[in-house]
């Protein structure tokens, strides 16, 4: 009896000894990263896990593991599912929920499982960091969709001199971003009251469809078709290539949103007219330095106003007068270790989500 | 008249549940007759639909799918399923674009990344044959499994972005006019002339058919069951392979999500023109109007601009009614539906 509590007591002592140093050299918790990615064959999302890596690279050699939703909620919460079941104390979790019904539920898992999450993405109108799960929930970050639709259906007024009929390719209908880039669209076009809507049809993101969608437009409108606005810039490509088909590349005007590289080339060579560049690396570094940040105790959630827990990132309007800056710009990876991110979580920021803007 | 000679089993198919003779009149035609009231109804609804130009954006949109049902006809008329559509046709997009002169690897290998991709679908294809016949798991469990496995190739081979396709020759085949459709609808053609004359002229399609009826007494008049199977599902293979180069030459890129939304498709094509899940019956010629079927109807409902958000209770409308049409006669029989 007496012996055996000599010895755990000995035991705890040598376990004391042994993590001391470790804890004083590294001022890194953070167990492990993990990141729920939309799909791993999108080069938007291959963006953003480099820049999450660079900054777990900086975390004691962390490498991010991924975890893939096929923008499938429920796939997303299963895995997780499996990853936290055993706990996941100190870990930096950074997913998009893949659509609002499922932000609550990741939040929560992570938060049950002692890790700090920062959602991308989809995030309901009506729960945010600081009301829900507040010490778990570190930040959520976006990119402002409404401001992609408006930038993009101003130039295409600009390009078709203030008239014309354009159709529309529309992403999933329910997803934030395809409801704010069209409620953008939709402001430009009052805007711009010579423009007409011919038609909108929905494309699920996808390019096949875009591509089969402005087939039959073409055939439907025919001349009366001067524009085509894309939601994102796979459905644009299909766009585009449906318009090669008939030799009308470069003469109807087509605009993006992703600003991805195939995108713009088509841009430099005037295939097509602009779309909105989002900088996926540079957010998955803020997004994994954040919830690092809050692991580490280097940012306490509680203290930060909500503007530094709910806001969009930085995005670049690409069209032909800027395209090759855009496409020059090379990312040093060095700049983005956790140490650098440190000295600014919010450097990439431009201001908070408006009430209202996830509807 | 195509059963006709579909039903080359005859001695086979007397006993059999399945009376090819009665069933002929309406099977056949029943597609053919929802082909032509769509026409009609679209024709009627909106002027733009029978213009030339429509035509010729119905039959680009048919070429790939085309390409899937035929190659999948055998299969089903075996009374096997092949699932791996999507994921046979990522690989194949992926490793095509990827071999051939692109924007991200430096291999230049012209025809030869052409018949990679092609063999990269045939060996998905023969996997799913020889893990189905010589391991018995059945056609749906694998195929499943080698969807995902097409589809994770393809994730692996994805270089970040989608490698842009920088040989025009391949290009050209989507963007070459003759007679003002591309020669993608020719390929498409093409394939569906072989798939017509594998399957009335060949012991191959003839087997199919035997196989879908019957495939004990056919195993037991010494036919090689097994054999034919492998067979069926490598072409199958081959028809996605072939499909996700199309879909690569239309895009001007290899894309790693170059099946998605193909394979329901492709199997309610099939469906739609008359050939059953359990096997036995339907063809390659019938899979081709269904799909033209589907196509006229998406087609259609985008001229009429039809509300999106009502464009698949429409579809799904329009194919459980053709559905009835194109079965009309097994109903009374008493077959089994699974």
């Amino acid at each position: 009896m007496q012996s055996d509590l000599l010895r755990h007591i000995r035991l705890g002592f040598g376990l004391l000894a042994a993590l001391a140093p470790v804890a004083a050299l590294a001022a890194n918790k953070v167990s492990d990263v993990y990141t729920g990615v939309g799909s791993a064959s999108s080069e938007y999302w291959s963006a953003y896990l480099e820049g999450a890596n660079a900054v777990a690279g900086s975390l004691g050699d962390k490498k991010v593991h991924v975890v893939v939703s096929d923008f499938d909620g429920q796939k997303l919460l299963q895995q997780f599912g499996a990853v936290f079941s055993a706990g996941c104390d100190d870990c930096a979790v950074t997913a998009d929920p893949a659509s609002n019904a499922f932000t609550k539920a990741i939040v929560g898992r992570a938060a049950d499982a002692g890790a700090k999450i920062v959602t991308l993405w989809n995030r309901p109108d009506e729960i945010h960091p600081w009301d829900t799960n507040a010490d778990a929930w570190v930040a959520h970050v976006s990119f402002d969709g409404v401001d992609s639709g408006y930038q993009n259906g101003k130039q295409l007024c600009k390009a078709l001199g203030g008239s014309g009929g354009v159709a529309v390719l529309l992403g999933i209908p329910d997803n934030p971003p395809a409801k704010q880039r069209l409620a953008g669209f939709n402001k430009a076009v009052a805007e711009c009251p010579g423009l007409k809507v011919l038609d909108t049809q929905v494309g699920n993101w996808d390019q096949t469809a875009g591509q089969t969608i402005t087939r039959t437009w073409l055939a439907r409108f025919g001349g009366d078709l001067k524009g085509v606005f894309s939601e994102n810039d796979g459905m644009a490509l299909g766009a585009v290539a449906a318009l090669r088909e008939k030799g009308l590349a470069g003469t109807i005007p087509v605009t993006g949103s992703d600003g991805s590289s195939d995108v713009l080339r088509l841009i430099k060579s005037g295939d097509m007219l602009s779309s909105m560049f989002i900088n996926g690396y540079a957010q998955g570094a803020t997004a994994v330095a954040l919830a690092a940040a809050a692991v580490n105790g280097d940012v306490d959630p509680a203290k930060l106003d909500h503007a530094k827990r709910d806001f969009y990132l930085s995005q670049t309007l690409v069209t032909k007068d800027n395209v090759d800056q855009v496409m020059n710009t090379k990312i040093d990876p060095t700049q983005f270790t956790y140490d650098k991110m440190k000295q600014n979580f919010w450097a990439y920021s431009v201001g908070p989500i408006p009430a209202g803007a996830n509807k | 008249m195509i059963n006709q000679r579909a039903a080359a089993g005859r001695s086979l198919q007397d006993h059999a549940t399945v009376r090819p003779w009665t069933a002929i009149g309406f099977g056949a035609f029943g597609p053919v007759l929802v082909l032509l009231a769509l026409t009609v109804v679209f024709s009627i609804a909106s002027p733009a639909f029978h213009t030339a130009d429509n035509l010729k954006a119905i039959l680009e949109s048919s070429a790939v799918p085309v390409v899937l049902a035929v190659g999948l006809t055998f299969v089903l008329v075996q009374g096997s399923i092949d699932l791996s559509i999507e994921g046979a046709m990522a690989a194949s997009s992926m490793v095509v674009s990827l071999l051939i002169a692109n924007s991200i690897t430096p291999h230049q290998l012209g025809w030869i990344a052409v018949a990679a991709g092609l063999g990269c679908g045939a060996a998905i294809g023969l996997a799913n044959g020889l893990l189905y016949t010589v391991l018995r798991i059945p056609s749906l469990i694998v195929t499943l499994a080698t969807w995902f496995i097409g589809l994770g190739l393809a994730t692996l081979l994805f270089p970040g972005r989608q490698p842009e396709i920088l040989d025009t020759r391949l290009t050209m085949l989507a963007l070459d006019k003759r007679l003002s459709v591309s020669l993608l609808v020719y390929i498409a053609l093409v394939f569906t002339a072989l798939g017509f004359w594998l399957q009335n002229y060949t012991q191959f399609g003839r087997l199919c058919y035997a196989i879908g009826v019957d495939e004990k007494t056919t195993r037991q008049s010494g036919l090689p069951v097994r054999f034919h199977k492998v067979l069926a599902f490598t072409l199958a293979g081959l028809a996605s392979g072939a499909a996700g180069v199309m879909i690569s030459a239309q895009l001007g890129v290899g894309n790693p999500n170059a099946g998605d939304g193909f394979l329901f498709p492709a199997i309610s094509a099939a469906v739609i023109g008359g050939t059953l899940l359990s096997g036995g019956r339907g063809g390659v010629l019938q899979s081709a109007l269904g799909v033209l079927i589907l196509e006229v109807l998406r087609n259609g409902m985008i001229q009429l601009g039809v509300d999106p958000y009502l464009r698949h209770v429409i579809e799904g409308a329009t194919i459980v009614g053709a559905l009835v049409v194109g079965n009309w006669r097994l109903r009374s029989r008493l077959r089994v539906v699974k």
